[in-house]
């Protein structure tokens, strides 16, 4: 088997099999610079090779558990997995060969790619990495089999693919191109739904369409159906030929006969029948969803090269709140309340929360623990600060301006903040501090800077 | 003028009465004696046709033109009625005004049956043909959609229809709604109890009954199919009830039927809806139907003759005689005939109160006796203002055939119809 192969000599790429493996698989990967491996193994995967028989659902669900999901799928299964970078038949002449070929452009492009980080953002950017690595829009595909009728194959073993693009769109992450519209069961929000022309009265989709013909000349208006003689127009009243449109008679329109009950109207209504629950849902109510396929934007790129999505951490949990200050303007009232207290002796105090991960807590929770753990601390500010307080984020710490509070009340609320963090994140967890004047005015000179 | 008038009453013998008076004897008092005493007749040995099984279904076509305004009363009106088994069926005859819509949502609702919408507006009579083919029960009513009605008014409407198969159409009685709208409004109700609810039952009595009115009638489709459904108007509730007649089938009023209506309330839109009801009258019972006078055809009807010639007598021979009458006195009395012509109009009075009075006691509605003190005007509006209108549409159509340029009907249909 002839072989296009770029691999560099120096690097071999980390391939696992999914399916029965054969004799001839196994003597086709040898003669390449490959190390075989097998799903749900630890280290980095660069390939998974979808064999015949493979269960490619599952194989993508366990490539999402394991981080896997930036490895390229090389389908040689033969059922040309949507998801896959590369499919071909197993006997195909070079197939693997080509295969491999993209498993390593791919590897090169993951190159430019951070670490996907575990936390809650791992979705996101494992979202944008598949359509930044593949050069590809995330693009919708319609399929019967889901009650929504769309997915996203290079999203494949992510939970809530939609939510999550859309989430990211409205970070500025990913750029809407419409692609569909489909429209959502009353009943179940299914959109797996057939549309028919219905009774407006009865509901009943046995409907005939009637041209109605009007003979000017004596009145007679009657169904087409009862002019025709031959190919000829003749009136069933008068007995008299209709010769000219609009000058012996004119179609003022259709009408629809239900053959269920009898009933008639001028135009039918549109409903659709769920496969799903079975219930039918009037068009006018029918509730639209429209389905976009994404583009990744500088933002994403960006994102992607970093390992983190903007906005997330303590941060974007907080920023929402009504006392969230710029660190700007978190310095100006500082300031201003520094010289109130100068001047007519006003109190004030200034706390610090380290709200910055160190590497000790990284390592003893885990991203996943830290991003739990600011969560926490967002949830302790929300529930301390009052509607005077104000707070920013300066340097990866939390500084809660509190006006009008003496350092005694300060000292109180210092030690209930403190037993509170020990409850919700354990005793070891020492994030708080009270900054004195020395230290404000250091803050706020280098702010000013 | 009025002494003056009494005074030139009192001073006449006779034979002067009957000379001077010679229209008001040929025409008013046989009109005003004739309706009471049928209004009696009725009363004591009028046929009483039994309440029909509520259960008999009914069709109902209510074909309407920019009627927006209206179709929902209309149809919430029926659906208040005691006879309960309709069918309705509404044609929008190409509205612009969201009538469509209406009834579009109301059939929706389960409000209405069967509903039509055409595109372009074709008439009266032809969505009343169309409304007929889909029309599923024997019995249907024609309504306008204007109208509203007593909660019992379709169950006497049907009544003569079921009990008697001979009976091809039943009219029914028709006040009107807007009452309190104008000084003519008013004068419209009165003319209403004279011309509908009593002069309808002396025609009745005699079996010359020539209109089901289209605004409240009901008919046999068996009947109305046998003699070619509606033909091109105006006029063509006249019309249809004439080939009914002479078809053979029986024509019944039903004053106990009560429907109510709006009626022009300005004189621009009353003077422009009695020249069209005027000029049919010549179209159809002077021309169309003129065979009715031909001996000689297998389905003459002494009846029909005497029916039309009724009509024709008081209507466009008084209005002409009127006219000559008018003349007559101005050559013989010279200015002295405003005194004649005055105590004319005392004579008419006098009858008109008799006549108001006996649709009162008989027909009357509540609120009737309101429009008492409107008479002595009332029946100016009729000798005058009225019997003006109609020598105009008469001579119009006579000479120019003004009816096949009315507007009632859409120009496409105005360009083909047959000419009488």
């Amino acid at each position: 088997m002839a072989s296009t192969l770029a691999v560099p000599a120096t690097r071999a790429l980390r391939v696992a099999l999914a399916g029965p493996m054969t004799s001839g698989i196994g003597e086709a990967l040898r003669r390449h610079p490959v190390s075989v491996t097998e799903l749900g193994t630890a280290g980095p995967l660069d390939a998974v090779v979808l064999l015949p028989g493979a269960d490619p659902a599952g194989v993508y669900a366990r490539m999402a558990q394991d981080g896997h999901l930036l490895a390229a799928v090389l389908d040689l299964s033969g059922a040309r997995s949507p998801r896959a970078d590369f499919s071909a038949e197993i006997n195909a002449p070079d197939g693997l060969a080509r295969g491999l070929d993209t498993a390593m452009l791919l590897a090169e492009a993951r190159a430019a790619v951070a670490p996907l980080p575990d936390n809650e953002d791992r979705p996101g950017l494992t979202a944008l990495a598949l359509s930044i690595t593949r050069k590809r829009d995330l693009e919708p595909r319609l399929d019967a089999s889901l009650p929504c009728m769309f997915d996203y194959p290079l999203l494949a073993g992510i939970a809530g693919p939609r939510a999550l693009l859309e989430q990211l769109a409205d970070a500025s992450l990913l750029k809407r191109h419409f692609h569909e519209r489909a429209y959502l069961c009353g009943s179940c929000q299914s959109s797996r739904m057939l549309a028919r022309d219905v009774c407006v009265a009865c509901g009943g989709a046995h409907l005939e369409q009637q041209t109605l013909i009007h003979h000017y000349r004596c009145g007679e208006q009657a169904p087409k159906s009862h002019f025709l003689r031959g190919d000829q127009l003749v009136c069933p009243k008068c007995d008299r030929v209709l010769r000219h449109f609009g000058v012996d008679y004119d179609a003022p329109g259709p009408v629809y006969v239900c053959r269920s009950c009898g009933k008639t109207a001028p135009e039918p209504e549109a409903r659709f029948l769920c496969a799903d629950c079975h219930a039918s849902t009037r068009g006018i109510d029918a509730e639209a969803l429209d389905w976009y396929s994404y583009s990744p934007t500088e933002a994403a790129h960006a994102a992607v090269a970093e390992g983190r999505l903007p906005h997330a951490g303590l941060e974007c949990l907080l920023d929402s709140l009504p006392g969230w200050r710029t660190p700007r303007d978190f310095a100006l009232t500082l300031d201003l309340s520094r010289r109130l207290h100068a001047r007519y002796s006003r109190p004030y105090a200034v706390l610090r929360i380290d709200a910055q991960a160190s590497a000790e807590a990284m390592e003893r929770y885990g991203r996943a623990g830290v991003a739990q753990m600011h969560q926490m601390l967002a949830d302790l500010v929300r529930q301390t600060v009052r509607e005077t307080d104000c707070f920013a984020q300066i340097d990866g710490k939390l500084l809660l301006l509190l006006p009008e509070t003496s350092r005694e009340h300060c000292e109180v609320l210092f030690e209930r903040l403190r037993t509170r963090a020990a409850e919700m994140l354990g005793p070891h967890v020492q994030l708080l501090a009270q900054l004195d004047e020395e230290q404000i005015d250091a803050l706020i000179a280098r702010l000013a800077r | 003028m009025l002494l003056e008038a009494f005074d030139f009453l009192r001073a006449l013998d006779f034979a002067g009465v009957f000379t001077v008076f010679w229209f008001f004897w040929l025409f008013e008092m046989p009109r005003y004696c004739l309706s009471t005493f049928a209004v009696a007749v009725q009363a004591a040995f009028g046929r009483k046709y039994p309440r029909p099984d509520p259960e008999v279904p009914v069709s109902v076509l209510l074909i309407g033109f920019n009627e927006a305004d209206g179709l929902r009363r209309s149809v919430m009106s029926l659906r208040e009625q005691s006879h309960r088994n309709l069918e309705i069926i509404v044609v929008d005859d190409g509205s612009t005004d969201g009538m469509g819509d209406v009834a579009a949502a109301m059939m929706r609702e389960g409000l209405i049956d069967q509903f039509f919408r055409c595109g372009t507006r074709g008439g009266k009579c032809a969505g009343l043909n169309l409304a007929l083919h889909y029309c599923k029960h024997d019995i249907f009513l024609v309504l306008d959609v204007d109208t509203s009605f007593d909660r019992d008014a379709v169950s006497k409407l049907i009544a003569p229809l079921v009990a008697d198969p001979a009976v091809g159409a039943v009219s029914g009685n028709l006040q009107v709604r807007n009452v309190d709208e104008s000084l003519l409004t008013r004068f419209q109700s009165i003319e209403y109890y004279s011309n509908i609810t009593v002069g309808r039952q002396f025609t009745d009595m005699m079996n010359w009954l020539m209109i089901v009115s289209g605004a409240f009638g009901a008919f046999r489709k068996q009947a109305v199919d046998q003699v070619g459904r509606w033909d091109v108007g105006p006029g063509d509730d006249s019309n249809i009830t004439v080939k009914l007649r002479r078809a053979g089938w029986r024509i019944v009023f039903v004053p106990e039927a009560w429907a109510m209506t709006n009626v022009p309330a300005t004189h621009a839109a009353l003077w422009r809806q009695r020249k069209r009801w005027s000029r049919s009258l010549i179209r159809h019972r002077l021309r169309k139907w003129k065979v009715v006078f031909n001996p000689f055809v297998d389905n003459f009807s002494f009846d029909d003759m005497l029916a039309i010639l009724m009509q024709l007598w008081f209507n466009v021979a008084l209005t002409f005689s009127f006219a000559i009458y008018i003349v007559w006195a101005l050559v013989n009395y010279g200015r002295f005939a405003v005194v004649v012509m005055f105590a004319l109009y005392l004579m008419n009075l006098f009858f008109k109160c008799w006549e108001f009075l006996v649709a009162w006691i008989f027909h009357g509605r509540p609120g009737m006796w309101r429009l008492l003190p409107y008479l002595p005007a009332q029946t100016f509006y009729v000798g005058y203002y009225m019997r003006l209108n109609r020598l105009i549409a008469y001579i119009s159509e006579l000479v120019l055939r003004r009816s096949y340029q009315d507007d009632y009907y859409p120009m496409k249909v105005h360009n083909a119809q047959d000419q009488f």
